[in-house]
């Protein structure tokens, strides 16, 4: 084989396996590391400590969204456990879905980035050893009907969530929702105390191990808000039908469970923009991001 | 337009971060409720609830509004031997929360 060869070999190789999600990854270990330092600083130096150590409560966008409401009729009050951070950052989510779609989601929530990481290690699983491939075979074919059904109306209980935990905020003043977020039980895991938000995290994080990102689809409020603003972003995802073979390739690789090789838009506020449909298509330009006016 | 998805993803942390960071250099950012948004210390007010905070503790609470410590905690059947040295966000129950606090202490305070 000649050097020329294995040079351009190397090189297809090097190019198959540097795609977007590989960006996509690395940020989302950035912004995960980030929240992880945050945690560590701040348990190490403690509530008493003398230095500021902000706590990774204070990077929650969801908090912001919470705040809100308290912060603009109470003179800049804040509900407790939330600052002014939360609210910078909940503008930063909402801004770039506006502008972006839903992409906080896809590219750089650290709970996101957790359950793609579960489902990952048993696909790898399910491809490498064949007990665990029958297994999520099976209970593919035996549980897909029921689960199909349950899933189209389960999507809406984020919406709900939504609701509960924002106007619950401003009538009470305090964050109804804190204590069943998985989020905020797994940043402050190292308080030892139980709450429901353990038992929430626990199942998430069982759940992803068969479903993709359940948390994002059924029950994040955040997902819920910033797909709702995404639906006026000017991006979207396009398939041309006549380059698609409908292969179907993307629809089973969507971590959301959207039928992408039926679509021509990706409209769905579900889409969290990760663009995994767009890196597993095998035909070149039947699936691509666009952007322009106007907006559907 | 089609746009490259690394592209895309480029700007997706761009306009993130860029937004967090105009925030903060406007001035618009805080991360603790120990400062506001100046840095000055934040300490708590006889004449305003709202600046108690849960790093607080139920001494600095007893000292600024003149109620024992006692009281506070009998007020939220709390354990009498809790520590007056103990931050309030430690002391949160189904029967006690810094937003309970601000409306006892402000129900105290009217005549
Ligand atoms: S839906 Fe919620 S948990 Fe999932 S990625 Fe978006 S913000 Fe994170
Ligand atoms: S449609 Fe594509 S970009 Fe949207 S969630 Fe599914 S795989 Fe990701």
């Amino acid at each position: 084989m000649s050097i020329n060869t294995i040079s351009s070999r190397v090189k297809s190789n090097y190019k198959k396996k540097l795609t977007h999600t590989t960006l996509r990854r690395l940020v989302q270990i950035s912004f995960a590391t980030f929240i992880l330092i945050i945690a560590v600083i701040h348990f190490a130096g403690g509530e008493s400590s003398t230095n500021l150590t902000a706590s990774a409560e204070a990077f929650c966008p969801f908090g912001g969204l919470e705040t809100l409401y308290k912060y603009l009729t109470s003179a800049g009050a804040y509900v407790p456990h939330t600052h002014l951070s939360n609210l910078v950052i909940a503008a930063a989510v909402l801004i770039t879905a506006l502008l972006l779609r839903s992409a906080f989601c896809g590219w750089i929530c650290p709970l996101g980035f957790i359950q793609d990481l579960l489902r990952g290690l048993t696909r790898r699983l399910e491809k490498r050893y064949v007990p665990i491939r029958r297994f999520f075979r099976t209970l593919n074919q035996r549980g897909q009907p029921a689960w199909n059904f349950l899933d189209k109306y389960l999507r809406y209980a984020k919406y709900v969530v939504l609701v509960w935990a924002v106007t619950g905020a401003a009538i009470y003043g305090v964050m109804v929702f804190k204590d069943y977020d998985p989020w905020s039980a797994l940043i402050n895991i190292t308080e030892w105390t139980f709450t429901p938000g353990i038992v929430v995290l626990a199942v998430t994080l069982v759940a992803s191990l068969f479903i993709e990102r359940p948390w994002c689809r059924y029950f994040c409020p955040l997902g819920a808000a910033s797909g709702l603003l995404g639906k006026f972003s000017p991006v979207q995802i396009q398939r041309n039908a006549d380059a698609c073979t409908n292969c179907k390739i993307c629809t089973k690789a969507c971590p959301m469970g959207l039928d992408v090789h039926t679509a021509t838009k990706i409209t769905s506020p579900d889409c969290n923009s990760c663009l995994v449909c767009v890196d597993d298509c095998p035909r070149e330009g039947a699936l691509s991001v666009q952007i322009g006016f106007p907006v559907k | 337009m089609k746009i490259n998805p690394f592209v895309y993803g480029t700007l997706v942390v761009v306009v993130f971060l860029g937004i967090i960071l105009g925030f903060q250099g406007a001035g618009i950012w805080s991360t603790s409720g120990k400062v506001d948004v100046s840095g000055k210390a934040i300490e708590p007010s006889k004449t305003d609830v709202n600046t108690i905070k849960g790093w607080m503790t139920l001494e600095q609470v007893s000292t600024t509004f003149d109620i024992p410590v006692a009281e506070i905690l009998a007020g939220f059947n709390l354990p009498a031997d809790t520590p007056g040295t103990t931050a309030l966000k430690d002391l949160e129950s189904d029967t006690f929360d810094i937003t309970a606090l601000r409306t006892w202490l402000q129900g105290k305070q009217q005549p």
